[in-house]
């Protein structure tokens, strides 16, 4: 290769990863808004696990049972009425817990608590978080905590340009996927103006007969997506087949309310709105996001697999998610950060120590490495935990291990003494099917990670996915970086940091 | 080094790990009814207990309060593991968490002599609550699908060993993935690390390290075998000299994988390092590396010889029956 075409090759890779670098990397003012906002860089904007950016808690309370501090902040003043006040209550543990409440008894009121938590507990489940927990709280209340998924942009709430619009975006729908998820009661169809039988006390038609359970009607219930748009899956069971066929006719001719409404419990969660006759074995309910589609399926597939919350949580109007700082501890993410820079930096440090300007051409692809994970990390929006964290420094260590098991095998070429042209040659082609296996062998082990496990593991395999493509990508890169950046180097043997052996005749 | 045998030890070697493995088992059963749990799960999955201190942001700053909690912590003789903080109608909630096994009583108390303190201070609207939390094994769940994973891995691995070995070394490779497995979930258990995050991660490195010794020492047997005079020596003498040539690399591998696992996790941890976080990934990370040099260097080699010896019987008794 000609001068001329190494050095505009690699100008044309070097500005790609200059610009690569400065988006991801730099924050800086938008031009016109007088430094009141600001773009911030792809790295503040990948999405942190609870290790690193905390998480965001609810305590439910079933009905009739409050916290110690609300008990005491709604003492009266009035003596009389202070009396009637704690009498009312009895004190177990940090809970006030109203006396009418517990008529069954305390053991069988904790029990209902436990079973509550483990459906909640199924549900939360469903979520594909990289982490939850659900605790059953001084045995009267359930303490519900999944990781607040911000941004360090969204967490660090003193940066220049703080996501604050995340910040509150993210809490809002932890907020609203708490309070569909504590949903409780069983299913029943209504419609207000045909049905099976009027409930008085409603002010509703059920839809179904009064011996029927309409969580029979369905088998599962799923989360639909195609092009940007979101339902609900229902499929029914053979039975239930048959009863919506009615169903939906009897709505259908109906003129004042052609919907057939899900309730659980006393809220109503969707509706379906009646344009033909449903004979089929599912259909869909259209929702407007795909967070409200998977939130609804959650409920409802749970409800119709018999998963039924016991007490009403009151998380219609009293739900407080407050969130909190990170496990690791508040400046975990600036740590992280730290870490994972000075990792590159000691890789940049050991190729150019080890292979001289070889070394430099190795550097390039560790950077565009790094930037190539924080573009996709940015872009899937997977979180990053501590787990994941450490995929990565092992996606790094492969792409230098490949590589320097490539320098290495060149090394022993150039000691048989041939040209430094063919122990490049030779060597990439005596690793070829070495590096190209270990690929493959970590590309199906990462896989099967990311498709078997849940949660973090899940993430972190699918992290480790990534950068099993992106090494063996780099690997081919970097040779190919070499042939470019040493064609006008006349002593290619330096170039690599190789000594040239001389044989004796 | 050189008169190491090690494939007639195969006996010696099931002995160990079976009585391992029993022992493991005896004390995961025992820990199961008396210690919450066959495995000490870590922060993630287990029962704990908090103190959450609650203050009008405007009488008091963390730092003042993190004062006054220390002392009645002091003062109750009970050491939290971590602290969060979080917003709530008062202000601001410092919740700090404790083991499982520490007292209600020794909690209670602190948490009264903080309260105490605050309205000593003026403070009428800040108050300290202790609470228990029952967590659900919901992380559990992770584990569960984190075994299935892992298996799921082995289980490639053996068809990857099938298709570039043979049957006798993909089956050899798939016990001794089994065998590392057990015996690291058994060391667990016996060493009481707490199971979490960084032990999945460090099964996951136990199966590939595994797998990476066993591809070296079926490598170093197939490129020895193309050596004049080699395949003529008895199998166990086969798999004895290239268990030797192996052993070095083995080693250093699992010793290279632990550490850098090891520094990974410590530099990762950083923010909120303390000794029993480090301990854990070390033990974690020693553990696998033994693991690991013992199944690879010794398992393997004696197993494999013994499958190769009993696919060469099963092959001489079929010839023979032949020619009957």
């Amino acid at each position: 290769m000609g001068k001329i075409k190494s050095a505009i090759i690699t100008a044309i890779v070097l500005a790609a990863v200059f610009v690569l670098a400065f988006f991801s990397l730099v924050s800086f003012p938008l031009a016109g808004s007088d430094g009141v906002q600001g773009y911030n860089s792809f790295i503040r904007k990948i999405h942190l696990g609870s290790d690193f950016a905390g998480e965001a808690s609810a305590v439910l309370y079933p009905e009739g049972v409050i916290s110690a501090a609300d008990y005491s902040l709604a003492i009266p003043d009035d003596e009389a009425k202070r009396e009637e006040y704690v009498g009312k209550y009895t004190k177990y543990g940090s809970v006030y817990v109203e006396n009418d409440a517990i008529i069954d008894g305390a053991d069988k009121f904790r029990s209902q608590v436990e079973q509550d938590a483990a459906v909640l507990n199924y549900r939360l489940s469903k979520k594909g978080y990289t982490s939850y927990s659900v605790s059953v709280e001084d045995g009267y209340a359930i303490r519900v905590a999944v990781p607040t998924n911000y941004t360090y942009a969204a967490y660090n709430e003193n940066l220049r340009y703080s996501d604050s619009d995340l910040r509150s975006e993210e809490l809002n729908a932890v907020t609203q996927t708490i309070q569909f998820l504590a949903y409780d009661g069983e299913l029943s169809l209504r419609n207000t103006a045909a049905g099976s039988f009027y409930d008085k006390e409603l002010g509703a038609y059920m839809l179904t007969p009064l011996k029927e359970n309409p969580a029979d009607y369905f088998k599962s219930v799923k989360k639909y997506g195609i092009g940007g748009n979101y339902a609900v899956r229902l499929n029914l069971t053979g039975h239930g087949r048959s009863e919506f066929k009615d169903i939906s006719s009897s709505v259908m001719n109906t003129t004042d309310d052609a919907n057939i409404r899900f309730y659980i419990g006393d809220k109503q969660l969707i509706q379906l709105s009646c344009t033909s006759v449903i004979d089929s074995k599912n259909f869909l309910i259209q929702v407007n996001d795909e967070a409200l589609a998977e939130e609804y399926a959650i409920v409802l597939d749970s409800v119709v697999n018999g998963k039924i919350l016991h007490f009403d949580y009151g998380t219609d109007e009293n739900l407080t998610v407050v969130y909190s700082t990170a496990n690791l501890g508040e400046k975990a993410p600036v740590y992280l950060g730290a870490v994972l820079l000075a990792i590159v930096l000691a890789a940049v440090i050991f190729s150019v120590v080890r292979y001289k300007k070889l070394g430099l051409v190795n550097s390039l692809s560790v950077i565009i490495f790094s930037l190539a994970l924080i573009c996709a990390m940015m872009i899937i929006g997977i979180q990053l935990t501590m787990l994941g964290a450490f995929a990565a420094v092992c996606g790094l260590a492969l792409l230098m291990g490949s590589n320097i098991a490539a320098f290495e095998a060149v090394r022993r070429e150039t000691r048989k003494g041939k040209t430094i042209q063919s122990s490049v040659k030779s060597g990439y082609k005596s690793v070829l099917s070495t590096i190209l296996e270990l690929h493959i062998v970590l590309l199906v082990v990462s896989l099967i990670l990311t498709l078997v496990c849940v949660g973090e593991a899940a993430a972190c395999g699918f992290i480790f996915f990534i950068c099993t493509i992106a090494s063996y990508i780099l690997h081919w890169f970097t040779r190919f970086m070499w042939y470019v950046i040493s064609s006008p180097v006349k002593d290619k043997w330096s170039f690599g940091g190789y000594k040239r052996e001389v044989f004796d005749e | 080094m050189n008169k190491l045998r090690i494939s007639a030890r195969l006996h010696l070697f099931v002995i160990i790990s079976c009585a391992l493995v029993a022992i493991g088992l005896a004390v995961g059963l025992i820990c199961h009814f008396v210690a919450g749990g066959y495995f000490n799960y870590g922060n993630d999955y287990k029962s704990y207990k908090t103190v959450t201190v609650s203050y009008v942001v405007t009488e008091y700053d963390r730092e003042e309060v993190h004062k006054i909690s220390s002392e009645a912590f002091d003062a109750a003789g009970v050491n939290y593991y971590g602290f969060t903080a979080n917003g709530s109608r008062l202000g601001e909630d410092v919740v700090y968490k404790f083991s499982k096994s520490v007292s209600d009583e020794s909690l209670q108390t602190a948490a009264a002599a903080i309260t105490d303190k605050f309205i000593a201070g003026g403070s009428l609207n800040s108050r300290a609550d202790f609470h228990t939390e029952q967590t659900v094994l919901g992380g559990g769940k992770a584990l569960i699908f984190a075994s299935i994973a892992l298996s799921a891995a082995v289980l490639f691995q053996f068809l990857y060993f099938l298709v570039r070995y043979k049957l006798s070394a993909a089956l050899a490779a798939f016990t001794v993935d089994l065998h590392n497995l057990a015996l690291f979930l058994t060391l667990c258990t016996l060493t009481r690390v707490p199971v979490g995050s960084s032990v999945i991660a460090f099964a996951a490195l136990t199966v590939l390290v595994t797998m990476a010794g066993c591809a070296f020492l079926f490598d170093k047997i197939r490129k020895k075998n193309k050596e004049e005079g080699f395949a003529a020596l008895p199998i166990k003498e086969q798999a004895d000299i290239c268990a030797r040539e192996t052993l070095v690399t083995s080693s250093v591998l699992s010793a290279a994988v632990a550490v850098c696992a090891v520094l990974v996790f410590v530099l990762l941890s950083i923010s909120a390092l303390s000794v029993v976080s480090v301990l854990s990934y070390a033990v974690g990370a020693v553990l696998m590396s033994a693991v690991c040099v013992y199944g690879v260097s010794f398992f393997t080699p004696a197993l494999y010889a013994r499958f190769r010896e009993i696919k060469v019987a099963s092959k001489q008794k079929s010839a023979r029956n032949a020619d009957k």
